[in-house]
């Protein structure tokens, strides 16, 4: 402990050095007021920093556009009012004729989810870390947010560097040319090779060799240092075991190989007077070296059947599940709650009030007359594109540039019958869902799908708990294209398929706290990222996971309010069904 | 029995063959050409071109992770302000980069530039026919494959920009033109771009299949062809085989983006909306669909620059190949297990994990073929003579290539160590190493090596020296290091380091590899220049400047119609007589008859269908030759 205490300070001093207030956990404002109108405090723009990096940071940025528009600034633009409603469901807020937000929109083309989980204390506390870190972009100058290595670049000095560097790689390629034509002409007009390149090259290729493997083992001893960190679960040892079993021998034949291979060009190189020996087969030597790969082979796909046949084929799976769902781009997590049964969901019941879509009775019966306006307005806007066609006609006079492109395309997607189509796959779409929600409600398996294991589900956002030492089941589910979960310290990895359930059964053994004195760093958290390509947001979904005592875990998991008790109503009847059966 | 190639062979020799020269203008002789060895010319510069783009690509995106805090305005005033705004590449256009650089890589260089280039020339020359079976297909086989490479770079033209979904295309992602700026129009154009390449790969793998088994001259039984016709014959049986099944993976695609079907997709909600009408499909078809060719792809890249290898070696080494045998029954090997391997790029997809085990078994069995063809051109090179070479320096670079990649390969066919590192940079830095580095060095090796063949003159040496070493040390600096950025877990497609704070330590890493990576591109300069001034001002070449065994050599320099003047010369032996006792040079080409008191391999004796030493019946089927070199069947 006394150890990990020192690395903390020791850091700290590091940061306050370094002058890199920002990647500090602590804030201090550099604002007097807010937008929010609310009192500005070091506390709130610290959670609201925490909240930044878990909800908006896989789409935004503060500098610089990603997924959406970057956030700098965000206050000068628009209200705190408008942002409240814009973050809380912004396709209402378009609906309701925005111009901004339409604009948003049209110019984006994604729509940013809903986020009507998000308190509004929680949003100004965002919104005020927003502004904070707008000042002190300003007073700092060029550092971007997500910058966590402390090395503030001037910009214009890096810029000549680079223009400097390519002038002399120029100049450097113009000499090398130079002394090949000037080598070749004298070679030429002497008859005699100046540079005797059989020599040169045998020689290279030793050198080559001996600075090679040295810089392999170095690479091994400085970086090898800083990957594969022991780890964290009970079958991430077993397949790290498999890894340096598979390094041993696939070190020794890289270095014996790779030896013999620039030797034998070496030592054989061209000679007057000799002759190479013919020497066209040896069946008996073939036939060794096909069987010492083969049998090394064996030996590796034996540990390598039994190590995955015990990770896919565990016996203590479904004991603890929890369900992961990937979406562009980000993950939320659902616990199942005291009866420790995760409840049903299905993808038609998806809206921005139940963003998992979860089988709940109410909710599915709240969601046909929405998506029952919803089809009305689309069947009314298909019968009006006649008429927003003059509209547009009338009003492209007088219009140039940007604007005039935009509503030329907007003709043309209405001329060509493209609106009409996608409006028709839209109407039909809804048509459609609504049918399937409601044959869902009248169908005899009505109750059994709408059972009560989803009443108590919590439903979790920003940082998931798991006891350590448990046997945990990772339930993934998707709703728009394949992401990769990848937790790299539990070694363990599945993809997020649409339509296709997939699962992830690990044993965690080391928490957060003894992962974090363990590496050095009190920072350091267990994450979960997305590995497969899933759009622009790809590189920035993250989820935390936090591993800890079965106590600590339980205090947690009770902390969290349960997603769906206020509708106590649907509950009570479920309960008077049950008691009169 | 009398075989087509010696119909063929008296038909022409009844007419003396420079009587009926075509009248060729520039525009039959130069674009439209049914020659083969402009159509191979005509494949190997599209292909360089190509190549060109697709590293010029990468060098872009190397900027990006090595410095993704600094700006460089030279992007912006290069690619405009929606591609580089403030001099930083877009995070969708860094996708698109990535896509189309692996598009271009693995297809239009690595399959058509490759093997398209070096089937064309060799194949004729080396089989000793006139000319492909079919020219008139072979044309358009390559005319496919440049309306293809139009089309894809077309695609950087619109403005959705190209396809960003990733070489691998996996639907829902590229099914759904909402989800991404370049799933739209750009993923499209891609898609139409696979399809004439496809056609392409179709038309020119038939021919190079017929003209191998029916056109070879006299006494040129399977036995005595050189090794490179053994793998450019394989590669074109695995594309033949593989190819149609990714075109109706594509096929299937299109239908699900354009015409509302839901093959490879189910419970989508995208956008807001619920965005299917079906449900049941399923993505992890399409994987399957892919790398059922996606995985003879690999070899379909390799084993034509394992081939060329196979020749460079011994001919620079001045000593038969070894295990000549051996050799043909590994690629033999590798070309059947290449199509039962295909899962292990799918171990975590969630299929069965059963299938996962089976995929894993024939994917570690497949490196023993691998290995035995390493060992053997190790046993080559053991007391050779051997003349460096550019063409030489290439293939031994190849071959160093071969085992770093191929080594990394036993982790990733591991299903349980494959957990950890799928899709990480550990994948990026071994396939770039196994089948990227060893196949362009293959492609380069050739390259300088028959050059003299194409165009008559011979290529710069100095420059070669220079090319290769910068290339070399490059390579291994620049995805050496990948390995150690993979094993820490950082996943591969990532527009910058930063999502978790312990992925910054590798920021000086890649500042090396970016370093490193444009070294290497610049060190292709002197390649081109290379390459393009010698086409027109290199040193006159000899009649067999390499003092080479092969058919081709024996043709005359200049490119005429038809190959060689008056009869096809007759083949005596294998292609490998090198250093041979007995004789007072260190080759002997296969046109030498053989004295009566000259002694042969046991596998050198012609084939012939009623077992008598008979050339003029060489004709024997392949499957009797393969039970008769495993010992299942007595000649």
């Amino acid at each position: 402990m006394m150890h990990f205490k020192i690395e903390k300070v020791k850091l700290k001093i590091l940061l306050l050095a370094l002058l890199c207030a920002s990647s500090l956990n602590i804030f201090s404002a550099d604002i007097k007021e807010s937008i929010t109108g609310k009192t500005v405090d070091d506390a709130t723009i610290t959670a609201g920093k925490t909240l930044f990096e878990n909800r908006c940071m896989s789409c935004h940025a503060l500098n610089s556009k990603l997924v959406g528009p970057a956030l700098k600034d965000i206050h000068k633009k628009r209200s705190y009012e408008w942002l409240l409603k814009w973050t809380k469901n912004n396709e209402e807020l378009r609906k309701s004729g925005d111009k901004d937000a339409i604009a948003i929109f049209e110019e984006f083309k994604l729509p940013m989810p809903a986020f009507n989980d998000l308190k509004d204390d929680e949003i100004s506390s965002i919104i005020m870390y927003i502004e904070n870190s707008s000042v002190a972009k300003a007073t700092t100058g060029g550092k971007t947010e997500t910058a966590s290595t402390p090395a503030p670049v001037d910009q214009g000095k890096a810029r000549n560097i680079n223009w400097l560097i390519a002038i002399l790689f120029i100049i450097l390629i113009s000499i090398i040319f130079l002394l090949v034509k000037i080598t070749d002409r004298i070679t030429e007009l002497s008859g005699k090779e100046i540079i005797k390149w059989d020599n040169v090259n045998a020689f290279l290729l030793i050198a080559i060799l001996t600075i090679g493997m040295a810089a392999a083992f170095w690479e091994f001893f400085v970086h090898g240092k800083l990957i594969m960190s022991e780890a964290a679960t009970e079958y991430g040892r077993k397949t790290d075991r498999m890894f340096y079993i598979t390094l041993f021998f696939t070190g020794v034949v890289f270095v014996i190989t790779e030896i013999l291979l620039f030797w034998f060009a070496f030592k054989y190189r061209k000679r007057k007077g000799t002759k190479a020996l013919h020497y066209a087969h040896n069946n008996k030597l073939e036939v060794i070296w096909t069987l010492i790969p083969a049998t090394v082979l064996t030996i590796l796909v034996i540990g390598g059947l039994k190590t995955w046949r015990k990770i896919t084929n565990n016996p203590e799976r479904e004991k603890f599940n929890v369900e992961i769902f990937g979406y562009q781009f980000g993950w939320t997590a659902r616990f199942p709650g005291n009866d420790g049964k995760l409840g049903n969901s299905n993808w038609n019941l998806i809206s921005s009030d139940n963003p998992l879509g979860v089988a709940i009775k109410s909710k599915a019966n709240k969601l046909i007359p929405e998506l029952e306006t919803e089809l009305a307005d689309l069947e009314k806007e298909l019968k009006q594109l006649p008429n927003k066609l003059e509209v547009l006609k009338s009003e492209l006079g007088g219009l140039t540039g940007e604007d005039r492109k935009q509503k030329l395309d907007k003709i043309k997607e209405i001329e060509c019958g493209i609106a009409a189509a996608d409006l028709n796959k839209k109407i039909s779409n809804r048509k459609i869902q609504i049918q399937r929600i409601k044959t869902s409600l009248t169908s005899e398996k009505s109750s059994e799908f709408y059972n009560q294991y989803a009443l108590d589900d919590i439903i979790v956002n920003n940082e998931i708990h798991i006891p350590v030492n448990q046997t945990i089941t990772f339930k993934f589910r998707g709703r728009d294209v394949i992401h990769s979960a990848y937790i790299y310290h539990f070694r363990t990895q599945i993809n997020v398929v649409p339509g296709l359930p997939t699962e992830m059964v690990f044993k965690p053994i080391v928490t957060t706290k003894e992962e974090r004195i363990k590496q050095k760093n009190p920072n350091f958290d267990y994450y979960l990222i997305c590995a497969k390509i899933c759009g622009t947001g790809h590189f920035n979904m993250k989820l935390k996971i936090v591993v800890e005592s079965e106590e600590d875990y339980n205090k947690w998991i009770q902390s969290q309010p349960t997603s769906f008790t206020n509708i106590e109503t649907e509950k009570n009847k479920l309960n008077l069904i049950a008691y009169t059966k | 029995m009398t075989s087509i190639a010696e119909t063929l062979y008296h038909s022409e020799e009844s007419e003396p063959h420079s009587t009926h020269h075509h009248k060729e203008n520039f525009i039959t002789k130069y674009i439209f050409s049914q020659d083969h060895k402009m159509i191979s010319k005509q494949f190997l510069i599209t292909g360089i071109i190509m190549g060109c783009l697709g590293m010029m690509m990468s060098v872009l995106f190397r900027l990006q992770l090595a410095w993704p805090d600094s700006s460089f305005p030279i992007l912006e005033t290069l690619l405009g302000s929606k591609w580089a705004p403030g001099g930083k590449l877009d995070p969708s256009f860094y996708m698109g980069l990535v896509t189309i650089h692996g598009t271009i890589m693995v297809f239009f260089v690595l399959t058509a530039g490759l093997s398209g280039t070096f089937s064309n020339l060799l194949i004729p020359l080396q089989c000793g026919a006139r000319d492909m079976a079919s020219p008139f297909i072979n044309m358009l086989s390559y005319w496919f494959f440049f309306l293809s490479s139009v089309v894809l770079t077309i695609s950087f033209l619109i403005e959705s920009g190209p396809a960003t979904v990733g070489w691998t295309i996996y639907p829902p992602l590229s099914a759904l033109p909402k989800a991404m700026p370049g799933a739209g129009l750009g993923m499209t154009l891609w898609l139409v771009a696979m399809v004439f390449f496809i056609v392409s790969a179709l038309l020119g793998g038939i021919n190079y299949i017929t003209t191998v088994l029916n056109m070879r001259t006299k006494g040129m039984s399977m036995n005595r062809l050189p090794l490179t016709i053994w793998a450019f014959f394989f590669t074109a049986v695995l594309g033949l085989l593989t190819f149609p099944v990714l075109l109706g993976g594509a096929l299937l695609l299109i239908f699900d983006r354009s015409f509302g079907t839901s093959f490879y997709l189910s419970d989508i909600f995208l956008n807001g909306e619920g965005a299917l009408a079906n449900s049941g499909g399923s993505p992890i078809l399409f994987q399957h669909l892919f790398w059922f060719l996606g995985h003879p792809e690999v070899y379909i890249i390799i084993l034509p620059a394992l081939g060329i290898t196979s020749e460079i070696i011994a001919i620079n080494a001045r000593k038969p190949i070894f295990g000549y045998t051996a050799m043909v029954i590994s690629i033999t090997g590798i070309a059947f297990l290449s199509f039962i391997v295909w899962g292990h790029h799918m171990f975590i997809t969630g299929m069965n994990p059963l299938l996962g085990l089976v995929f894993m078994i024939f994917t570690l069995i497949i490196a023993v073929p691998s290995a035995v063809k390493s060992f053997n051109y190790l046993a080559t090179l053991w007391r050779g003579n051997i003349h460096f070479t550019p063409p030489m320096l290439f293939a031994i670079g190849l071959v160093s290539f071969f085992i770093s990649g191929g080594l990394t390969g036993l982790f990733l066919g591991n299903a349980a160590i494959d957990i950890q590192l799928h899709d990480t940079y550990f994948v990026v830095a071994h396939f770039h190493i196994v089948m990227g580095c060893a196949a362009i060095f293959g492609m380069m090796a050739g390259i300088y090596h028959w050059f003299p063949r194409m165009y008559g003159r011979m290529m710069n040496n100095t420059l070669g020296y220079l090319h290769f070493w910068l290339t070399f040390i490059a390579a291994y600096m620049v995805f050496f290091p990948m390995h150690f950025i993979g094993l820490a877990g950082v996943p591969r497609r990532y527009y910058q380091f930063t999502v978790l704070p312990e992925f910054g330590i590798w920021n000086d890493v890649n500042v090396l590899i970016t370093v490193a990576a444009i070294i290497g591109a610049l060190a292709q300069i002197l390649f081109l220049y290379n390459f393009f001034s010698s086409i027109f001002c290199g040193k006159k070449s000899e009649q067999n400047p390499w003092k080479s065994n092969t058919l081709e050599w024996t043709a005359p320099v200049e490119r005429i119609h038809g190959n060689w003047h008056g009869e096809i010369p007759q083949v005596h032996r294998w292609a490998y007589d090198y250093s041979k006792p007995g004789f007072e040079e260190d080759y002997v080409p296969q046109t030498v008859p053989v004295s009566d008191n000259e002694e042969q391999l046991a596998f050198e004796h012609v084939l012939s269908v009623d077992n008598a030493k008979n050339e003029d019946n060489y004709t024997v089927s392949f499957s009797s030759l393969m039970l008769k070199w495993l010992g299942l069947k007595k000649s």
